[in-house]
């Protein structure tokens, strides 16, 4: 729902980035980092825990594997430990781990092409995955719990289906609440490129998802 | 294999998501968009997560203290060695200083002199050969004969590597024709 907000935000026109030359974008981000760079290891704890679901999140999106996901997860925290004495606290400390977790995703799904692996969350039992808790969170009748749960699986299947690239911009925009310019600086593409792919990418889900049968309603949406 | 139990072809999200990207507003199709992303189910990560990060970490700092534990004995053995010949230099400074008498350094460079003759007196009969052969050589030099062979000799080998090279080039592009 954080995501859905800072979206929400975005689109109706937030998407300035602080210029360059302020002090810090993240100053609690950048406190924790200089500690961690002189060997605190609470403060290097803190960091993890803090951004731990963000980089995991987007890394199991990108690569479709638990396990795999975790280990190049684990190693993008490695690589922020050794590069932290070069941290630039100008950068966002969850931006900075985000391409650090960008690199070491795309050169795994370089050497590994993991592009058309299926989506693995592990033993998935009915009443028990991902897909059916979100379904009974809320008070939906029956019918409409296993309409979201189908939109949840079909999504999910698309969104995999779709180019390493398109994935990417999609989810650090709209599953991270990401804005253009930090998108720009974490895949370093140009600015323009980042919005077109964004369109592009969400033009491809949709026709991924009419082919998986979704078409609008009839009537008037409500 | 697609769920046939339910009319899964609408969604309000999905069709409010669609009908923004028709109406070609970006922010609008944005946050639509954004509001249906919200559908996918949570990728959380595994407990445990944090410790085994920390784990790793704390692995790779005691094989970065291993790797440079060599090092730093060696700076301490090199320090104690220095040490060591500091506490010695009072007793070496007498003899040091010793040394440095000319009487000492003349007679030293004397024997090397010497030392230095009597090797060449060594080396007397390979110079003597080497001047014989060196003899023989302009005496064959000065002999007209001799340097008419020797120019001879040069011009028919000369010749003969001519020929050679251009036997050579004759077959090498013959068989570039043919390949």
């Amino acid at each position: 729902m954080e995501a859905v907000a800072a979206m929400t935000a975005l689109a109706l026109g937030g998407d300035e980035r602080p210029a360059e030359g302020t002090p810090a974008a993240d100053p609690e981000g950048a406190r924790l980092a200089v500690e961690a760079a002189g060997g605190s290891a609470e403060a290097f704890r803190a960091i993890v825990e803090r951004h731990q679901q963000t980089v995991y999140r987007l890394v199991l999106r990108m690569v479709r594997d638990a396990a795999l996901a975790e280990d190049i997860a684990q190693e993008t925290f490695l690589k922020a430990y050794r590069a932290l004495p070069g941290y630039d606290p100008r950068w966002k400390l969850s931006s900075w781990l985000l391409k650090i977790a960008h690199n070491a995703t795309i050169d795994h799904l370089r050497r590994q092409r993991l592009d058309t692996t299926p989506l693995d969350f592990g033993p998935e039992s009915e009443g028990t995955s991902p897909i059916d808790r979100i379904a009974d969170t809320s008070v939906l009748g029956a019918e409409q719990q296993m309409r979201g749960k189908a939109l949840a699986r079909d999504l999910q299947a698309a969104l995999g289906a779709l180019d390493a690239p398109y994935r990417e911009l999609l989810l650090l925009r709209f599953q991270e609440g990401m804005a253009y310019q930090d998108i720009a600086e974490v895949t370093g593409l140009p600015l323009g490129t980042v919005k077109v792919r964004l369109h592009r990418g969400r033009k491809r889900l949709a026709e991924l998802m009419a082919a998986r049968g979704w078409a609008p309603e009839t009537g008037p949406p409500g | 294999m697609p769920d046939t139990r339910i009319d899964r072809r609408t969604d309000p999200r999905f069709s409010r998501w669609l009908a923004a990207e028709a109406g070609g507003e970006e922010a609008a199709a944005e946050a639509a968009f954004a509001r249906l992303f919200a559908a996918l189910p949570p990728a959380a990560a595994p407990a445990g997560f944090a410790d085994r990060v920390m784990a790793r970490v704390a692995a790779e700092q005691a094989s970065l203290v291993r790797a440079t534990w060599p090092l730093e004995r060696a700076a301490l053995w090199l320090l104690a060695a220095c040490a060591a010949a500091l506490s010695f230099l009072p007793s070496w400074l007498p003899s040091l200083w010793d040394r440095l008498d000319p009487a000492t350094w003349a007679a030293g460079l004397a024997t090397l002199l010497v030392r230095v003759a009597h090797a060449v007196a060594t080396l007397a009969p390979l110079w003597e050969a080497l001047s014989r052969v060196a003899r023989w050589t302009a005496l064959a030099a000065g002999s007209p004969q001799v340097v008419a062979a020797v120019a001879l000799c040069a011009l028919l080998a000369a010749t003969a590597g001519r020929l050679l090279l251009g036997l050579l080039d004759e077959r090498s592009s013959g068989h570039a024709q043919v390949g």
